[in-house]
């Protein structure tokens, strides 16, 4: 069994060209294979830019319509662009994500795990998305990054802000635009399913 | 008495941390390999496939499963025959400087994600130290070490509750389990430690998931209608509720939850009844083992997470 890209069962996507209409529409559940550039970030680049907009300071990348993916990865060796490179749990990035949707002009995220309620309801209020991708499948993820540099933040070294530019990268969308998370309704439907304990409303977190 | 040389010490350290960082033991990717076959949810079973095609690319290509090449983590048991004629350094200081060797290698490096000052400056250290290092003096002329590089993403979901005797600890486990949500990247194993006092609960749980997934074998055992101990018959229990759960691969529903559940224990206090979760999962989140040093771990290192020789 080898995994490879599905075409027939996965749409792909033009980060380069993506547009706010684009993200709004996409289902959940619905399997992406993302395609051209994407800025990354991850807890310490996430504070550095609400530390600096609170100070009015220009942040040093432009994130208007772009995607972040939520990442922070090993250095490259060889002919590597980049190591392995798979998301980190976008849940620590909830308290940041109204933030992002509405003072830098981001458009979508990529990471891993669930959502939150806040992260969930700026999703919603903004009509963007959040895509995960599988945690533990850093160095497959990584085959799709055809090129990285540093575009800010340099001294946080793998937490500095990346610029990837990937080929059918794999992702799912895990909160749509109405605010729709399959980390609630797919472990409730299988728990349903399975039949031997009786769902309730998960405890929040 | 056996001399037991510093350089070996660090050189199977080091070792070790770069075998742990691309190859999955046997016994996981087997579990994984039939949790993949049973799985009946199509999202599910997509995330399992990824991470079964990972784990072959990274041990073909000696680089990490996962970028987050986690913290070192040590268990020592130093027999006490051993002795270190031409040590300048602590124990803890060889550990150290066996992380460093292994996170700085070359050929395969490892991602530094260690932060000192960690509620001030959280400057990267750089070189992934100080590992945390357990020490247990034993009998014998051995010293076994178990290094585990376990990633933030699975300690972040840690949980510990001080219960009442009589409150229902599989209920509490239940209930808690959907609350660490998939950060911990599911399909995995949950380590569970009962008893002894807070920090030992946690211990426990932590040590209990380096033994090897043998779920399969504890099933046969259930089976063939062999008395079970109350951590086996515990162990059997969660498996099944757990996964009666629904979380099922990185949190999107389906039929595996756990690939196995760990149950250590140890008596307590007859006010308190402590238990701690530590879930792992399939990422460098694995150990191996050395024993008798000096011998190099090429030599009898096995790639399954308790291979003691």
């Amino acid at each position: 069994m080898t995994w490879t890209p599905d075409l027939k069962s996965a749409t792909r996507v033009d980060l380069n060209t993506l547009t706010k209409a684009e993200v709004a529409a996409w289902t959940p559940g619905q399997k992406l294979l993302l395609n051209g550039k994407m800025l990354t970030g991850r807890d310490a680049a996430h504070k550095r830019i609400a530390d600096m907009l609170a100070k009015g300071e220009k942040l040093p990348v432009d994130f208007t319509n772009r995607v972040i993916y939520y990442v922070g990865p090993v250095d490259p060796v060889r002919d590597e662009v980049v190591g392995p490179a798979g998301p980190t749990t976008a849940t620590r990035m909830d308290k940041f994500t109204r933030m992002m949707l509405e003072k830098t002009g981001l458009i979508s995220m990529v990471g891993k795990s669930e959502r939150g309620p806040a992260a969930i309801a700026a999703i919603k209020d903004n009509k963007s998305a959040y895509m995960m991708a599988v945690g533990g499948a850093a160095y497959l993820v990584a085959k799709a990054i055809k090129s990285a540099k540093v575009v800010g933040f340099a001294d946080l070294g793998m937490e500095a802000i990346y610029e990837f530019d990937v080929q059918d990268m794999p992702v799912t969308v895990a909160v749509d635009s109405n605010g729709t998370a399959v980390h609630t309704t797919g472990p409730k439907e299988w728990q349903i399913k399975i039949g031997k304990i009786p769902y309730s409303e998960p405890v929040a977190h | 008495m056996t001399n037991i040389r510093q350089e070996d010490l660090i050189q199977s350290v080091a070792d070790a941390f770069q075998y742990i960082s691309y190859y999955h033991p046997l016994d996981f990717i087997t579990a994984l390999g039939e949790a993949y076959e049973r799985e009946e949810s199509p999202a599910a079973k997509d995330a399992i496939a990824q991470i079964l095609t990972n784990s072959r690319m990274s041990a073909e290509g000696h680089r990490p499963i996962c970028q987050d090449t986690g913290i070192g983590m040590v268990f020592l048991k130093v027999g006490m025959d051993v002795h270190w004629p031409d040590a300048t350094m602590s124990l803890q200081e060889m550990v150290n400087e066996g992380v460093r060797r292994a996170y700085a290698d070359p050929d395969n490096p490892l991602r530094a994600s260690v932060l000192a000052d960690p509620y001030g400056t959280r400057k990267n250290t750089k070189d992934n130290t100080p590992a945390v290092v357990h020490f247990d003096i034993v009998p014998g002329h051995h010293v076994e070490v178990i290094c585990a590089a376990k990633g933030g993403g699975s300690e972040a979901k840690a949980k510990f509750a001080m219960l009442n005797p009589s409150d229902d600890l599989v209920d509490w486990i239940l209930k808690t389990v959907p609350t660490m949500g998939a950060g911990w990247c599911p399909p995995g194993i949950l380590g569970v430690g009962i008893g002894g006092t807070p920090e030992k609960a946690m211990l426990m749980a932590k040590e209990s998931i380096m033994a090897p997934c043998n779920m399969h074998e504890l099933k046969a055992k259930a089976a063939s209608g062999e008395k079970l101990t109350r951590p086996e018959e515990l162990r059997l229990e969660l498996y099944e509720k757990i996964n009666a759960l629904g979380i099922g691969a990185q949190g999107l529903g389906g039929l595996t939850t756990v690939l196995d559940v760990k149950v250590l224990d140890f008596p307590c206090h007859a006010a308190n009844l402590p238990v701690a979760l530590v879930p792992t999962a399939p990422r460098p989140a694995i150990s191996t083992s050395i024993s008798t040093v000096p011998a190099r771990p090429d030599s009898n290192r096995q790639s399954s997470r308790t291979g003691r020789t």
